[in-house]
């Protein structure tokens, strides 16, 4: 972990209808820390991370990533991957055309890389079984692949850990550290307070529309 | 023990009886039905002012075109209120209180009965209003020579004359029953598909096409269209309930209507099936049956090309991914298929109407495979119940955004470049669905006997039953006749797949926009009738005026009217493509389970 900021968000507030999920959100994330955000369902934690991810839009305050704000002209951030509760892949299409249909509108890259981040996981790329003959394991492994897909610097992670069985979570863990060892920033969300002790640099609570360090 | 279970059996009677009739569905049911009576009383005031109060009544009901949207009416209340018990989990707490077979046999209760008094209230308020206002004696002369009244209908013209109030009560009672078994097919169809907008849709769509298969193709007995059962007088030229001993046929419809319900409910109603959202009984030893499974998977996806990989541009390979995604080969199998069908079917009928011209030797110049296009494309019923609803169903996935399609946009960059790509996208899908249904259509015909011939043939004689119009065929101009038509379906086609987009991505629900505009499709044709005698601008507004050349009351045509149809095409462009624009860019893309 180092002393530069990657990751700003200010003042972040957002409503649904009536329901105020996030209220005057304050965040930063470190550079090359493993950081995570825990809070029981409904909390607004996914919500704060598709917001971060672009994929949502505050309504009001500001979020600046890579020294870029994302505003109309940036609304999605820079070498960011992300996975999200659902794995987020087509379910008819085998592991390898899901990855190769994301990575041809990401257009950076190969085929190779493509079947080195399956391997990665621990998942064959020649497999020709659809996504939908998969467990729920399988296919959290295979979203963490997408999210890694493009090499990015910063990687947000929903509930990764869901669905994994205990060899996976530990895989899991073992792949996260190694990340960092790269240079990787890591934010993750999670139930398991265990698990954010056994590994997270920093971690918070969300709670009443808000973050507070754990 | 017996009070206590009867007492139970009470509570969630009166629960789901309450749900029903309190419910905002019903209201809706309520507002709908006296604003359809409200137009058919305006067009009913145009009747002799002689006219008593069981005239007012029946000619009220007979323009309303209520018997037309009678299974909407009576699907709004509770039809789709097990699908949504089902999603919300609110049918397991009951059935953990109350045994299954109990609780699913109250809610068909609750929902029948619902959905029969909302059909026959406004009806019944009608009958307050009509003979508290109007005090005009029975059977007066002035009427006995005007169109709307029951001349056809057997015994019950004596009714009419006789005793109005019988009469009254028997149509009533006529659509108080249908009204009821309308309800229980929308709610016995989601035993089958688990969405509320099926329960809503599905019976209107099936009403609708035994209604034209029936009453204007002909191509069914005349007792299964609905008007008939509804007692509504039949004015096309077709055979109808006329004789006492016709009687017994009017209980075929309805009874089929029941028996498929009833059907649903036994092969589809089981506990296990139901609470498990499974469409199969599991059996001992068997994995869940997957529908997935039965299509092979070459028929599921088209092929991925890997070449595509590090080249060209973000938003082409895009453009790329969303037809990979959205076209299914599967889907065009399923849209020819359909095609072949209906062309065989407008075939058939074209010999049945002017059986001379397929005469060997008639003409020099015998029908061929245009006359088919023509006829096919130009058929009104045929273009919203099939034509235009394959394509509005083939492109109501494109929103809102799968999980895929999230992480497909975070990629492409920007919100309006996906907006950009998905305006191509359905663009595109119309030019290429109406070239496909072009070719299908001329190959159906071929196979059917018809030549391939770049001439005009001896239809153009009698262009009425090729669905064209006089400017188009004298003088005779091929080309001007297959871009009119080409290009009204191709723009129309666009527009309302616009609507649908835009639908969707403001309710974030994947069918709404879809079970929308094809109802104001199918409604267009009825609502092109009232609109009759409104000012012009009013008279385009029913789409199906601008998607077809000639249907009633609107058989003919000029150029100028062609035009006025196209810009009413530019004006739904001019309003849709800020609003979807607008949609897009404000859209939040939330949490959605991943899809096929």
């Amino acid at each position: 972990m180092t002393n530069t900021t990657i990751l700003t968000a200010s003042k972040i507030s957002k409503s649904f209808k009536q329901k105020e999920v996030l209220r005057d959100l304050n965040f930063t994330l470190p550079e090359n820390a493993i950081v995570a955000i825990c809070g029981i369902n409904g909390s607004g934690k996914s919500v704060f991370m598709r917001i971060l991810a672009g994929l949502v839009l505050p309504d009001s305050g500001t979020v600046t990533i890579f020294g870029t704000r994302l505003d109309r002209r940036t609304e999605f951030p820079a070498s960011t991957g992300v996975h999200f509760d659902n794995s987020g892949l087509l379910l008819t299409e085998t592991a390898r055309n899901n990855l190769l249909l994301l990575a041809m509108v990401s257009n950076t890259v190969s085929k190779e890389r493509i079947d080195e981040v399956i391997r990665l996981v621990g998942l064959d790329p020649a497999d020709k079984r659809p996504v939908r003959t998969y467990s729920t394991g399988m296919r959290q492994r295979l979203g963490i692949a997408q999210a890694l897909m493009e090499d990015p610097k910063l990687l947000m992670l929903d509930e990764p850990t869901t669905g994994l069985d205990f060899d996976g979570q530990d895989w899991f863990h073992d792949l996260i550290r190694e990340l960092q060892g790269q240079g990787k920033t890591i934010l993750i969300t999670s139930h398991s307070k265990e698990e954010i002790a056994s590994f997270c640099d920093q971690a918070y609570v969300m709670a009443g529309g808000t973050l507070k360090p754990l | 023990m017996d009070h206590t279970i009867k007492a139970r059996n009470f509570t969630i009677l009166h629960s789901e009886l309450k749900r029903a009739l309190t419910s905002r569905g019903m209201l809706i049911a309520f507002i709908l039905g006296l604003v359809l009576l409200g137009v058919g009383m305006n067009m009913a005031n145009r009747y002799p002012e002689e006219k008593s109060f069981v005239d007012l009544w029946y000619l009220t009901y007979n323009h309303s075109f209520y018997f037309q949207m009678l299974p909407l009416i009576a699907c709004f209340p509770f039809a789709d209120s097990l699908a949504s018990d089902r999603k919300q989990g609110y049918l397991e707490r009951l059935v953990v209180r109350e045994r299954y077979k109990k609780v699913l046999s109250t809610k068909l209760f609750a929902n029948a009965i619902a959905g029969a008094l909302a059909a026959a209230i406004p009806l019944i308020l009608l009958y307050l209003f009509a003979t508290l206002t109007n005090h005009n004696p029975l059977n007066h002369p002035a009427l006995n020579t005007v169109d709307g009244r029951p001349y056809e209908m057997a015994e019950l013209l004596k009714l009419y004359h006789t005793m109005p109030d019988l009469f009254v009560l028997v149509v009533t009672s006529a659509v108080f029953i249908g009204g009821g078994i309308f309800a229980t097919l929308g709610m016995a169809t989601t035993l089958l598909v688990n969405h509320r907008f099926v329960a809503l849709s599905l019976p209107f769509l099936l009403a609708s096409l035994l209604q034209y298969f029936s009453n204007r193709a002909k191509l069914l007995p005349w007792y299964l269209a609905p008007s008939e059962v509804l007692l509504k007088p039949n004015f096309s030229p077709s055979h109808a309930f006329e004789t006492t001993n016709e009687i017994p046929y009017l209980v075929i419809l309805p009874a089929a209507l029941l028996l498929i319900s009833i059907s649903l409910i036994v092969f589809f109603g089981k506990r296990q099936q139901v609470l498990e959202n499974t469409l199969f009984r599991q059996k001992k030893g068997h994995g869940r049956i997957d529908l997935a499974k039965l299509i092979p998977a070459q028929l599921q996806n088209f092929p991925i090309k890997e070449s595509r990989l590090q080249r060209g541009s973000k938003w082409g390979n895009y453009f790329r991914t969303q037809l990979n995604t959205h076209i299914r080969p599967i889907q065009i199998i399923v849209i020819v298929l359909f095609m072949v069908v209906l062309s065989g079917v407008m075939l058939g009928w074209m010999k049945l109407q002017l059986p001379s011209v397929f005469e060997p030797g008639y003409s020099d110049s015998p029908p061929n495979t245009w006359d088919l296009y023509f006829r096919t494309m130009g058929d009104p019923w045929a273009m919203a119940l099939v034509t235009a609803n394959l394509f509005l169903f083939m492109v109501s996935n494109l929103q809102p955004q799968t999980a895929f399609g999230q992480l497909s946009i975070k990629r492409l960059g920007a919100r309006w470049r996906s907006w950009l790509a998905h305006l191509g996208f359905l663009l595109l899908a119309a030019i290429g669905y109406n070239l496909l249904i072009f070719v299908v259509i001329h190959l159906t015909g071929r196979v059917l006997g018809l030549p391939f011939s770049t001439q005009w043939s001896v239809m153009r004689d009698s262009f009425e039953h090729i669905n064209l119009v006089g400017f188009l065929t004298d003088p005779p101009n091929h080309t001007l006749a297959f871009a009119t038509v080409f290009g009204m379906s191709t723009i129309g086609f666009f527009c309302m797949s616009l609507l649908v987009l835009l639908i969707n991505t403001l309710t974030q629900r994947r069918l709404i926009g879809y079970f929308i505009v094809e109802i104001l499709l199918v409604s267009s044709l009825p609502l092109a009738s009232i609109f009759l005698n409104a000012p012009p601008i009013l008279q385009y507004v029913p789409i199906i005026r601008n998607l077809v050349m000639r249907f009633y009351p609107f058989v003919f045509r000029n150029r100028d009217q062609t035009f006025t149809s196209i810009y009413t095409w530019l004006v739904w462009l001019a309003v849709l493509l800020p609003f979807t624009w607008f949609a897009y860019r404000k859209q939040d893309y939330l949490s959605h389970p991943d899809s096929d």
